[in-house]
């Protein structure tokens, strides 16, 4: 008896803790909190999402090419990118065929994200070489505010040959740099201005000894030059003197690795080609100003409109190297014949 | 009666263990999944959640939004920067944790830190429920979006960033969206294991317990319950009944049984005494074994008896009628020995052929790669020296299947020794020699392919000598 007596008393200990146990499983576990990641340096944009804003964006820009259609531009091209492209699509009709167009195909070679949070970002990215042969383009897009898309804001063909400036890596994003920023060799803005005048007057600009020479300007003296010549030719006394101008769009800027300043901006230039001497009569120089003249009357002056876009790279302050042109586009948009 | 009772006790506490701890993994276990519900304060069109909310619980999420009948509502997926900064100066709701396990707390968005600045500036209206609610959709910030009308859900697997959830209820007098988050949650169930262990314990103590009662009360009453104990497998032998069914629980009784075994036949006890457990039974099978063949001495004899039935076996064959379970061991050491030797040598001696064509051949490859007629000699040379051999072979073969490790044959080897019986008792001469230079050029073969391209090159004058450095 003794030995059943221990055995239920053990037994009934057994139980015991097991139901015990069992009756305590029943508790809450504690809620959970959130743990959200410490916010990052990073790209605001993810290389997926450009690519897949870069797909849309070249959807739209490849389904228009007529001018009728140029309306569907504004989903997704703002500023003078579309200002531009209507320019380009306005020529190519008047001409008949597309070679006007810029090759705006969006495979990218590179791309440059922004890191600001704020809004208007910017991303920039650099295009492999056409098929065409002619350079790569560098576009810059915009989102203008939270609730817009990003747009194509800008773009420019690459000079050929030039060394773009490094940037920081694409997962950590360029940050923005200001119109006025001043840790640049010029601001911004001051640095398109300057170059206006540069390419307006060439060597004459007091500005001439902080840009290097470029394939543009020499591109106006070599292009004036023939033109000065052709026209001589015919004893007319010729002329030809090229106008640049800022416009009021902002001008985009990001800062690259050595802590200046990749810069673009749009333009707008006249090209004047005149023949001064009396009874001299002059029409339009190139196929496609040819067809935008129209069938305007011939006088002594042949005045070409071009929309421009220009990118250079501005070193960072105190430094030596001048600034230098990387890229231009140079559409021209309108002529007249005083 | 006080043990019988006791053991009731301890099974059905057992029982209750292992119920119990199958029940907390099943129906007492909690639900798999977390489910929790923001419901919106009615400000705004829009409820946002804050960074980490989504992976709250576990990385995979399931998103649910519902909206009244008939009204249009997108979730999206970005960014706090990104969706904050697109939510703007809107009033909108915001998400930031579990209130309990079935709902979320909610709060009033204060937007980011620069948006609250502004917020502030503009203290004058900016609670005000805008009349129509805007549509996030579309946007290219977002990671992931989804619209839809009335309930529209979507699942997420947390990544690495700061991303929240936008849900909105969108157009004209639109409401902000209840949402509902859903997790799977990793439900353990502590109590299954130690529950059944702990039950099964108690189980087998109550069921021991309960025949150690019920043996004791047999004991006594010494007729009943033949049929049910262990032991009574063993009736069949040819001792008697009645000391043995004790044997499991009685010592005293268990001393009566080696004296039944204390018989000429002494061998026996000791492989019976193992089957204790009710294996006890092929004894009696043992008589049929030459003929069926019991499950465990079968494969031995069976094949051995047709080839060489009178070499190997003839010794124990007496054994198989007279003592039934002696003859395995005896077989085997029997029929090991013999073997063994035999292959041995046969190996040896075809090591021995082999090794004595390699250096034959091998070298004549080697230094005199292009030379394809000195290998012919070699392989004649080879060919005398095996014709010994067969003679040996068809020894190995017969042996083989006992020599390699003594272990009992695999059905395919005895088949496969079989054949090989079969074989050498129909032609000898034809069927070895067959087989015999199978292995040959096996060996050889892998020397082959390469001096063959090695006397390829040299007949062409292509340098073999980077091969060979190699």
């Amino acid at each position: 008896m003794k030995h059943t007596n221990k055995a239920r008393a053990r037994a009934g200990a057994v139980v015991a803790t097991v139901l015990a146990a069992g009756l305590l499983t029943g508790c809450a576990e504690e809620l959970p909190t959130p743990k959200p990641e410490a916010p990052v340096a990073a790209a605001v944009v993810t290389q997926s999402q450009e690519r897949k804003i870069l797909d849309k964006v070249a959807g739209v820009v490849g389904k228009v090419e007529k001018s009728s259609d140029a309306d569907a531009l504004t989903a997704r091209l703002s500023g003078p990118a579309l200002d531009i492209r209507e320019t380009q699509l306005k020529v190519a009709a008047a001409r008949g065929d597309k070679e006007p167009l810029t090759d705006l195909s969006m495979q990218m070679q590179q791309v440059i994200l922004p890191s600001d949070q704020e809004w208007p970002r910017n991303s920039f990215a650099i295009t492999v070489q056409p098929k065409d042969l002619t350079t790569p383009v560098l576009m810059a897009f915009e989102q203008g505010t939270a609730r817009e898309q990003y747009k194509l804001w800008g773009w420019v063909r690459l000079l050929p040959g030039v060394t773009m400036p490094q940037f920081a890596e694409a997962d950590l994003g360029s940050a923005a740099v200001a119109e006025d920023d001043t840790s640049l060799k010029t601001t911004p803005k001051d640095a398109i201005q300057q170059y206006a005048s540069v390419l307006s007057v060439d060597k004459k600009s007091k500005y001439n000894d902080n840009f290097a020479d470029d394939d543009l300007r020499q591109f106006f003296r070599d292009y004036g030059k023939l033109q000065v010549n052709a026209i001589n030719k015919e004893e007319c006394d010729g002329a030809f003197k090229v106008g640049y101008e800022p416009t009021k769009s902002p001008v985009k800027a990001v800062r690259t690795a050595d802590g200046g300043a990749l810069v673009m901006a749009a333009m707008s230039s006249t090209e004047t080609i005149t023949a001064k001497e009396e009874g001299c009569e002059i029409g339009p120089p190139t196929k496609t100003t040819q067809a935008l003249w129209g069938d305007a009357d011939v006088t002594n002056v042949v005045k070409v409109n071009y929309k421009d876009m220009v990118a250079m790279y501005v070193p960072p302050k105190g430094s030596d190297s001048p600034i230098s042109l990387v890229g231009y586009e140079h559409v021209p948009s309108s002529v007249s014949n005083d | 009666m006080v043990q019988r009772f006791l053991a009731i006790l301890l099974i059905v506490a057992g029982l209750g263990g292992i119920g119990y701890g199958i029940a907390t993994a099943t129906v007492l276990r909690e639900s798999d999944t977390v489910v929790a519900t923001a419901t919106p304060s009615g400000d705004g069109t829009m409820v946002v959640t804050e960074p980490g909310v989504l992976g709250l619980v576990d990385d995979q999420v399931t998103v649910r939004a519902t909206v009244p009948e008939g009204q249009k509502v997108t979730l999206a997926l970005g960014s706090d920067v990104d969706v904050l900064g697109w939510v703007g100066d809107d009033p909108y709701d915001s998400v930031t944790g579990l209130s309990s396990w079935e709902a979320l707390s909610v709060v009033p968005g204060t937007g980011l830190d620069t948006a609250a600045e502004e917020g502030e500036e503009k203290d004058e209206g900016p609670a005000e429920k805008p009349a129509s609610g805007p549509d996030p959709a579309g946007s290219d910030m977002w990671l992931s979006e989804v619209t839809g009308e009335t309930t529209v859900s979507m699942r997420w697997t947390e990544e690495p960033g700061r991303v929240v959830l936008l849900a909105a209820g969108v157009g004209k007098n639109a409401e902000a969206p209840t949402l509902e988050l859903t997790w799977p949650r990793p439900v353990n169930t502590p109590y299954l294991w130690p529950g059944v262990l702990g039950g099964g314990f108690l189980l087998i103590l109550g069921v021991f317990i309960a025949i150690g009662a019920r043996s004791k009360g047999n004991s006594k009453k010494n007729g009943s319950g033949k049929g049910r104990t262990p032991s009574t497998v063993r009736p069949r032998r040819p001792d008697s009944d009645l000391p043995r069914r004790g044997v499991a629980f009685d010592l005293d009784e268990d001393r009566s049984t080696p004296s039944a075994h204390e018989t000429p036949e002494s061998p026996q006890p000791t492989p019976d005494d193992p089957a204790d457990g009710g294996t006890a039974v092929f004894p009696p099978a043992g008589p049929l074994r030459p003929g069926r063949g019991a499950p465990r001495p079968s494969p031995q004899p069976q094949p051995q008896p047709e080839p060489e039935p009178v070499r190997a076996w003839s010794p124990p064959a007496p054994f198989g009628g007279a003592a039934p379970i002696t003859p395995p061991p005896t077989p085997e050491p029997a029929s090991a020995p013999e073997p063994v030797a035999a292959p041995a040598a046969s190996i040896r001696g075809i090591r021995r052929s082999r090794r004595a064509q390699n250096p034959g051949a091998a070298p004549a490859q080697a230094p005199v790669p292009a030379s394809s007629p000195a290998q012919r000699p070699s392989f004649g040379d080879a060919a005398p020296e095996r014709t010994p051999a067969p003679s040996e072979a068809p020894a190995p073969a017969q042996a083989a299947p006992a020599a390699p490790s003594g272990r009992p044959m695999t059905r395919r080897e005895m088949r496969l020794r079989e054949q090989a019986q079969r074989r050498a008792a129909t032609g000898a001469m034809p069927a070895v020699p067959v087989s015999e230079p199978e292995p040959e050029p096996e060996v050889e073969q892998p020397q082959t392919p390469s001096s063959r391209a090695a006397a390829w090159r040299q007949t062409w004058g292509v340098t073999g000598d980077g091969d060979n450095n190699r």
